[in-house]
């Protein structure tokens, strides 16, 4: 063990001399290992901004067929019925935790930046802030019912201009007055504003609400609340938990984009590997009269396999090292946005590298350096002895 | 200076290190492989506002494309000048026997849509069909090759627009087929279904008397800047006002809040092409030193310093050209086959994407054969022989 690390150490020493052919391999990787963790990067950050306000006792209520918010539709009567169903968490004046809310698409002027943005205008019922009690007001009250006051998400305030406590802002046609700022830990909501549900109802004309929003008596009183919607003739509503309902959202974005980074991470990894038989082949050249002499003191042939190895193990993972922090640098955090599936409004959401996609990259590399040293390895075993002595004179 | 009787010998040179060169062909047909596919999927993304009507404005809500406009809007669209035609549309996504199977379904008043759109091929007699059967269906072709539709067919079709008695499952009966004009947008498959607005309007549970959008033709291109405006100020004081666009800003819009697909294509083959270029120079590079003396030998016999010089660019171009032609080669091949998989419709590989292909090879082969073809250019005769 210790003649193969010491060999090894020797050999690494030399790497600088051999410079050229290494920085090949060392880029490669570094473009497979910055591109996939990149690409994957916005996948994983435009599920995480949904996933975030997910509880598991919190369910969303649609239309049988509805795919998203806009698509559905509940009337008043089939409201009434849902929040009369078993399951749900008693409210303490005797109704339940269940905010019906009418969903209603608008467009602001994005602040800093020309053109307009897309955002959601949320109706919700007066039990909104009990269903959802990450919820906080920080800044201003809440609306009042009746009057057109609305309140803004921290991160909608950020995004689009004119949305401070005070100030009156126009939606699809309906002034409002902004009375305060509300964060709900991150996720979606705080790229909304809110109001009243019967006044934004009757500001939009609208009879009916789009969803309901519920918290259920205990997270296991999924099934009865489920069954007892399914089996009433009277309704035509799926009922979902919102970690679910998430999941719908997100599910074809998420998938396009992950498809498109394995697709061409691994077009790239094949070509890295490429690399790698190249680098290494000739870097087992350069070394083939050292080889020899080694073989001629009476070293094995798995010191000289391993050393080979080793090099390109060690060059590989510089460069996924490498492409994995110019990533990280890059991209970590940054904020980005498209388009829901509503055309509505838009998702904005940060890239997020996290640990298991760096090591994932990591994963990649030691396959592609194993997988490409192994040829020149097997070769440097091969070499005969007495031939690479002479070619030396 | 170079003649084509040099070819053989570029020829042979190549294959001095047989793995090398292997390697460095499989690397150039990998990476360009990457850039057919990639910019492909950019330039097909694009195709929709490269290929807009120049005499179409987008009619939609001036709020939200998740808001309708009224119906009652049509006629006052109608009357303002230089309008032909209002078509409104209603987006209608539904799916054939399986969820997996879309069907792209727009709703519109099909003869105006189709009489005002050169790009859409279809036969008259398809449209008067279409006027008389109000449960009428004309079938994109390609979607109807998809699914084996016949004229006659009474096809089920899952909606997430329910019915005014709850249900989901629309039935419609085909009328007819339609298709692109190949010689206006080139060969892309058709894969609209258009279905009578009417029809669907009055038979819809929810938010009938409303439209998602309309499209308006105007008389000539250069009125529709005029028409957009006077299409705006008639419904600003309204319940409903208007945001009215050409349909090239309209689709650039949507693609735009879509997300900068063109920016993360372009830094990922950025990405691509500065390794092959590091792969292929390394390739050069290394061809160069171990031919120190063979140069020395050819300039000896009387080969002129430029002719040596172009025997590397040769090789260059010939490495290249030939990985980049089998990488695009493999994606002409392959690039149907995803389209169908994505859309349900093979669509070949755009044109323009073989062009950049193309010229992208060539810079490459140039930019790599550059350093070495100097140096062998440079190279004097007694310092390449004094090379042990």
């Amino acid at each position: 063990v210790k003649a193969i690390l010491r060999l090894a150490a020797m050999n690494l020493r030399s790497l600088p001399g051999r410079w050229s052919a290494s920085l090949v391999l060392v880029v490669s990787l570094a473009g497979v290992v910055g591109v996939m963790v990149s690409v994957l990067a916005m996948a994983t950050g435009f599920q995480k901004v949904f996933a975030d306000g997910a509880r598991p006792d919190r369910v969303v209520i649609l239309r049988s067929g509805a795919r998203s918010e806009t698509e559905s539709q509940i009337t008043r009567d089939e409201a009434d019925t849902l929040m009369a169903l078993p399951g749900l968490a008693p409210a303490p004046d005797g109704s339940v935790l269940a905010s019906p809310e009418l969903y209603y698409g608008s467009a602001l002027p994005r602040r800093g930046s020309a053109g307009e943005g897309g955002l959601t205008i949320r109706g919700v019922g007066p039990k909104a802030f009990a269903v959802r009690p990450e919820v906080r007001i920080v800044a201003g009250r809440a609306f009042k019912p009746g009057l057109r006051e609305v309140i803004v998400g921290a991160a909608a305030q950020r995004s689009f201009a004119g949305l401070e406590p005070g100030r009156r802002v126009e939606l699809g046609n309906v002034a409002w007055t902004v009375v305060g700022v509300f964060e709900s830990g991150g996720d979606l909501h705080e790229m909304e504003i809110w109001a009243d549900l019967a006044t934004a109802q009757s500001a939009y004309a609208r009879e009916n609400t789009s969803t309901i929003t519920a918290r259920l008596a205990s997270a296991d009183a999924f099934s009865v609340y489920k069954d007892a919607v399914t089996s009433n003739p009277a309704l035509d509503h799926e009922v979902m938990r919102e970690r679910d309902f998430y999941a719908l959202q997100t599910e074809s974005t998420s998938r396009v984009i992950e498809a498109f980074g394995y697709t061409i991470a691994g077009i790239m990894a094949l070509g890295a590997l490429f690399s790698a038989v190249n680098t290494l082949y000739a870097a087992v050249r350069a070394r083939r009269v050292e080889i020899a002499t080694l073989r001629a003191l009476g070293f094995g042939a798995a010191p000289i396999l391993l050393s080979v190895l080793i090099e390109a193990l060690a060059l590989v993972l510089l460069g996924a090292c490498l492409g994995g922090l110019v990533a990280y640098l890059l991209f970590d955090g940054l904020s980005t946005s498209t388009i829901g599936g509503d055309l509505g409004s838009d998702v904005v959401f940060q890239f997020r590298v996290t640990r298991g996609l760096l090591l994932q990259g990591l994963l990649w590399a030691v396959v592609v350096g194993l997988a490409g040293g192994m040829p020149p390895a097997l070769r440097a075993v091969r070499l005969p002895v007495a031939e690479a002595l002479r070619a030396q004179k | 200076v170079f003649s084509l009787r040099f070819l053989p010998l570029v020829w042979s040179m190549l294959w001095r290190s047989r793995v090398r060169t292997w390697l460095t062909f499989a690397s150039v047909l990998l990476a360009f492989l990457l850039f057919g596919l990639l910019r492909s999927a950019s330039d097909f993304f694009q195709m929709g506002p490269r290929l807009a009507g120049a005499s179409n404005l987008m009619v939609s809500s001036r709020y939200s494309l998740a808001v309708q406009l009224p119906l009652g809007d049509r006629d006052g669209i109608a009357s303002l000048p230089g309008v032909v035609a209002v078509v409104p549309v209603v987006l209608f996504p539904s799916s054939y026997q399986d969820a997996r199977n879309t069907v792209m379904v727009d709703a519109v008043e099909v003869s105006d849509f189709f009489h005002h759109d050169p790009r859409l091929d279809v036969d008259e007699a398809a449209l008067v069909a279409m006027q008389r059967t109000r449960d009428g269906a004309l079938v994109g072709r390609e979607v109807a090759q998809r699914f084996g539709w016949k004229v006659g067919d009474r096809i089920p079709l899952q909606s997430r627009v329910p019915r005014k008695d709850g249900g989901r499952s629309w039935e419609f009966q085909i009328v007819g087929f339609w298709h692109l004009d190949e010689k206006r947008v080139g060969r892309l498959p058709a894969l609209q279904t258009f279905v009578n607005y009417a029809y669907l309007d009055e038979a819809r549970l929810f938010d009938r008397g409303t439209v998602n959008f309309y499209i308006v033709n105007v008389d000539q291109p250069t009125h529709a800047d005029p028409v957009s405006a006077a299409i705006d100020a008639r419904f600003a004081s309204s319940a409903a006002p208007t945001r009215t666009q050409s349909e090239q800003s309209f689709k650039l819009s949507i693609l735009r809040r879509i997300g900068d697909v063109g920016l993360i294509v372009g830094a990922i083959l950025g990405a691509v092409l500065f390794t092959l270029l590091l792969v292929a120079g390394n390739t050069m590079a290394q061809a160069f030193r171990e031919r120190l003396a063979e140069l020395g030998v050819l300039k000896t016999i009387g080969f002129s310093d430029g002719t040596v010089a172009l025997l590397f660019v040769a090789e260059a171009l010939l490495l290249v050209l030939a990985g980049a032609a089998c990488g695009l080669g493999l994606d002409a091949l392959l690039i149907p086959q995803l389209f169908k998989l994505a859309l349900g419709a093979a669509a070949p590989m755009p044109v323009q994407t073989l062009l950049a292909g193309g010229a992208t090879a060539l810079a490459i082969a140039v930019a790599v054969a550059l350093v070495p073809a100097w140096r062998a250019r440079r190279l004097s005769v007694v310092e390449a022989l004094a090379v042990p």
